[in-house]
């Protein structure tokens, strides 16, 4: 079974976006914020990881970086999700760390092959 | 794997169960080489819910029985199962660990080791 | 002054968006609230509630939409969060919309599908009118409204090639117009047809393609374009009005990247190319990155590939096979056989610690220091022992490697060797039996300065194979994660007695890779087959070459008691003899040299009868022990020590040689000592 954490700090996306995943045979388990993420990366030992980038407590760049700086959680692979569709969002999330990027709204079908190129490279 | 750190007095109780390989190597150098920072008089090692371990997981325990042997103190293993004993025996690495069948015997020894050493 | 005319553009910003987007949100509510009515809905009645919650939230923002000013001062900053507010909402409802899609589509929930639709473009829709009424630029605004003095330098977003594909000739000149001033190199064609022709013959970054064209509409060319492998990655972009959102989401699903709207908004074109060239810079990013993980891989294969053994060394009585099957990410296994003079060939398999490229150095490293000790002669433990001396003594990393070494004699069979923290071998019997190959558990080499490392030795005869691996034929797992294990490997050994090495190889490797099951594996794959086919000699004849070194006595003791232990030789007996022939020896290298030059001592055990006899020649200077024990020269003690041991003593001269026999009775036929 393959554990997805999904750190999302709305109520409603990150039920949404959990239910939608769910429905396609993921586990998924949820943290509201940067912190929380990267305590729930160590613990939970995910998969894969769908980061949202902007974040309450600690933002999702700054998150990132903290899980690729760790040895053990690093080969974790992190899909960040931006809400701006700017340029910029992208490069700085790939800058922090991500192995690929969303914008939101999620394209699921597209989101899915992520995952799963992401899953198979690791 | 899942790691646990428990402090007896001067004895660091470190329970490790599951897997240990390059998997969880990392994790389990982090945590374990934490737990000897500040520098306890004995550590024990509980292996006896541990099913599995690779070589990454054996160079973790040298590097610590190598700050151990710096710092001044014992590794104690408790409680391996047959086959990871096996892995010991074959790697040599019963001549630089001191072994116990159970944490019981373990504690015991550590309770008359440093206790003689304090005579 | 300033804060007040900040207020007024926040204002009108406002404004705009109560204007542009409100509008919009209509179509969205009135699909939540025919969603909540519908009948059937109790199976996603969670969702819909969500649904009808986003809807409100989504209202309420616009309509009570009151900007504030962002810390840095800057309207753009503003404007940016306020789209990315707006946006939330629309996420969520795009989100659960396209869920309760799907369920309503699995379980026949047609009165819930039917309203999806609106819902679903509704928000396609808002997130339009949001670009339109904040758009992602504030300078960009001002190029809309009709400033010429901004050139292609504003572009944020990278250049590219375009394709343009439109049969309206006004639409292409706005089109080619707009991107040659953002800094692209436009080529504009005006039918499908010409489309496919032009993306097959020259690279393009993005296609711009009009839904309806005469000839070939946009979704063929589209489809023509995902069909080509080579193309597959460029990005299309779909123009259409809006109305044909349905056509717009087939030519989503079938591969198309983004959509744009006619008429056309400029700040959108600008976004929706930049995004796609930005994408693409991106993927090629990614695409070279894994270019160089791979490389590395394949640097670390190359290495280890490189120090592995071409051949086996040719020999009448012995052959032997390496195998090494390595993992995706090297898993720092190598084996190496190499001759050491006529009689003797060395056989290491040795595995690192730890992956990738530290693991291939360290491995390269490992398998040079042993050859350049091995190759002088020395015993196998004092080749782990001083290999381990090197390794351990500059080692903060903690790597270490399990390597087993040995040298088999081919004259007489015997194999000696050390153990270093590695698996024990398997000797596998000419009749089928297996034996495993006990080593004295010394350490992993590199670990701790100074380890002691052990020889041992055993005797093979004509048909006997050792088989020795690493941890990737015991360690190999299942789908039921169950381990190859021992048992298994020795029951597939057992089946192949008297087979070729090559055989005992591949049919090991064969046997591990069907166990798995097709299942990845993690680790290196290495064993190496070595089988003895007889020595020259009968078995019932000991005979051994070494140099004379005093390093070399060890190992030549080890195989003088494994050949009377495996001769069955009382330990009465067994034990006075080895005495005789090490001191003996010991002797000839200490004292039996004028010069220091290289010489073989050879040394011959043999029963006859009752008797054991052993016999030591070397060619050192002519001396006679028999007429010389009571000398008072250095080696008395030792001269006299064998004669305690042994019954007899015979010295001959010849060939420029010294040849000395020593003889012992076995206990029952014992006579009383001279």
């Amino acid at each position: 079974m393959t554990k997805i954490l999904l750190v999302e700090d709305n109520e409603m996306n990150r039920d949404m976006l959990s239910r939608r995943l769910q429905r396609k045979g993921y586990v998924v388990v949820m943290a509201v914020d940067g912190g929380e993420g990267v305590a729930m990366a160590a613990s939970e030992q995910p998969d894969l990881i769908l980061m949202d980038m902007s974040l309450p407590v600690l933002n999702g760049w700054d998150a990132t970086r903290q899980i690729k700086a760790c040895p053990a959680l690093k080969h974790i692979p992190i899909i960040a999700l931006t809400a701006h569709a700017m340029a910029s969002d992208r490069e700085q999330a790939l800058a922090a760390g991500c192995d690929g990027y969303e914008t939101k709204p999620i394209e699921l079908p597209q989101l899915l092959e992520k995952i799963e190129s992401l899953l198979r490279r690791a | 794997m899942k790691i646990a750190i428990d402090r007896q007095e001067g004895t660091a109780v470190v329970t490790v169960s599951g897997r240990l390989s390059s998997a969880e190597a990392d994790l389990f150098q982090q945590q374990l080489m934490a737990g000897l920072d500040d520098k306890p008089t004995a550590v024990v090692v509980d292996f006896s819910e541990l099913k599995f371990i690779t070589s990454a997981g054996l160079r973790v325990l040298i590097l610590a029985a190598k700050r151990a042997r710096s710092d001044g103190y014992y590794i104690y293993l408790c409680g391996m199962i047959a086959t990871i004993r096996e892995v010991f025996e074959v790697s040599g690495l019963l001549r630089i660990f001191i072994v116990h069948p159970s944490l019981e015997a373990g504690l015991a020894a550590v309770k008359q080791d440093v206790g003689e050493s304090v005579v | 002054m300033v804060a007040q005319v900040l207020d007024l553009r926040l204002a009108a910003i406002a404004e705009r968006v109560r204007a542009v987007v409100g509008p919009a949100t209509e179509p969205i509510s009135a699909a939540a609230a025919t969603l909540a009515a519908a009948a059937s809905a109790t199976a996603v009645a969670d969702e819909i509630s969500q649904i009808g919650k986003a809807a409100r939230l989504l209202v309420e923002m616009v309509e009570t939409c009151l900007p504030e000013m962002e810390e840095d001062g800057s309207i753009e900053t503003t404007c940016s969060r306020l789209r990315h507010d707006l946006r939330t909402p629309l996420v969520a409802l795009k989100g659960y919309g396209e869920l309760v899609l799907e369920i309503a589509t699995d379980e026949g929930l047609d009165a819930v599908s039917a309203a999806l639709g609106p819902l679903l473009e509704g928000v396609a829709d808002v997130m339009v009118a949001i670009e339109r009424a904040l758009p992602a630029m504030s300078h960009a605004m001002a190029v809309e409204e009709g400033s010429e003095g901004d050139g292609p330098g504003l572009a944020s977003y990278p250049s590219g090639r375009v394709l343009v594909a439109d049969d309206s000739q006004a639409n292409r000149d706005v089109l080619v117009k707009y991107l040659s001033r953002e800094g692209h190199d436009v080529v504009a064609v005006a039918d499908g047809l010409a489309a496919v022709e032009a993306v097959f013959e020259q690279p393009f970054d993005v296609v711009l393609l009009d839904m309806i064209m005469p000839g070939m509409n946009g979704d063929e060319v589209l489809k023509a374009i995902k069909a080509e492998p080579r193309l597959r990655l460029l990005p299309v972009i779909m123009i259409s009005a809006l109305d044909a959102l349905d056509s717009i989401v087939r030519c989503i699903e079938a591969g198309a990247e983004d959509y744009l709207p006619k008429p056309f908004n400029r700040v959108l074109l600008r976004a929706r190319i930049g995004a796609c060239l930005e994408k693409k810079r991106l993927r090629e990013v990614e695409l070279s990155y894994l270019r160089a993980v791979e490389k590395e891989l394949t640097i670390a294969r190359e290495v280890q590939r490189s120090i592995l053994p071409k051949a086996f060394p040719a020999h009448r009585s012995l052959a032997g096979h390496g195998l090494m099957d390595p993992a995706r990410e090297i898993g720092g296994d190598f084996y190496d056989f190499f001759a050491l003079d006529d009689d003797r060939v060395g056989i290491a398999v040795g595995d690192v610690s730890g992956k990738g490229v530290p693991a291939a150095v360290y491995m390269a490293m490992v398998r040079t220091q042993l050859r350049a000790t091995a190759l002088f002669g020395l015993s196998p433990a004092e080749c782990l022992y001083r290999l381990n001396d090197h390794l351990s003594a500059d080692n903060a990393e903690g790597m270490f490697v399990s390597l087993f070494y040995g040298i088999i004699d081919c004259g007489t069979g015997v194999f000696t060797y050390a153990n270093g923290g590695h698996n024990w071998p398997i000797l596998l019997r000419a009749d089928g039996s297996v034996e495993w190959v006990k080593g004295t558990d010394d350490l992993l080499v590199g670990v701790i300065h100074g380890s002691a490392y052990h020889n041992a030795a055993l005797e093979l005869a004509a048909g006997d194979s050792l088989f020795v691996y690493t941890d990737g034929v015991v360690e190999a797992i299942d789908s039921a994660e169950a381990e190859f294990g021992k048992d298994r490997l020795a029951a597939v050994l057992a089946d192949k007695a008297g087979l070729a090495p090559e055989m005992l190889c591949g049919g090991v490797l064969t046997a591990v890779r069907t166990f798995e099951g097709g299942l990845p594996h993690s680790d290196d794959l290495t064993c190496v087959a070595v089988r003895f086919l007889g020595g020259q000699a009968d078995a019932s004849r000991f005979e051994m070459r070494i140099a004379n070194a005093i390093a070399e006595i060890s190992r030549l003791i080890s195989a003088v008691q494994a050949f009377l232990l495996r001769r069955e030789v009382a330990a009465e007996t067994a034990y006075p003899l080895a005495m005789a022939v090490e001191e003996a020896v010991a002797n000839v290298i200490r004292h039996g040299y004028a010069d220091s030059e290289p010489h073989a001592i050879t040394v011959r055990l043999a029963c006859d009868g009752g008797q054991w006899i052993a016999e030591v020649v070397d060619d050192g200077v002519s001396f006679d022990p028999t007429t010389r024990v009571s000398d008072n020269g250095g080696f008395h003690i030792g001269l006299l020590l064998i004669k305690t041991m042994v019954d007899e003593i015979e010295y001959i001269r010849e060939a420029d040689c010294n040849r000395l026999r020593m003889i012992k009775s076995s206990p029952r036929s014992r006579m009383p000592p001279p």
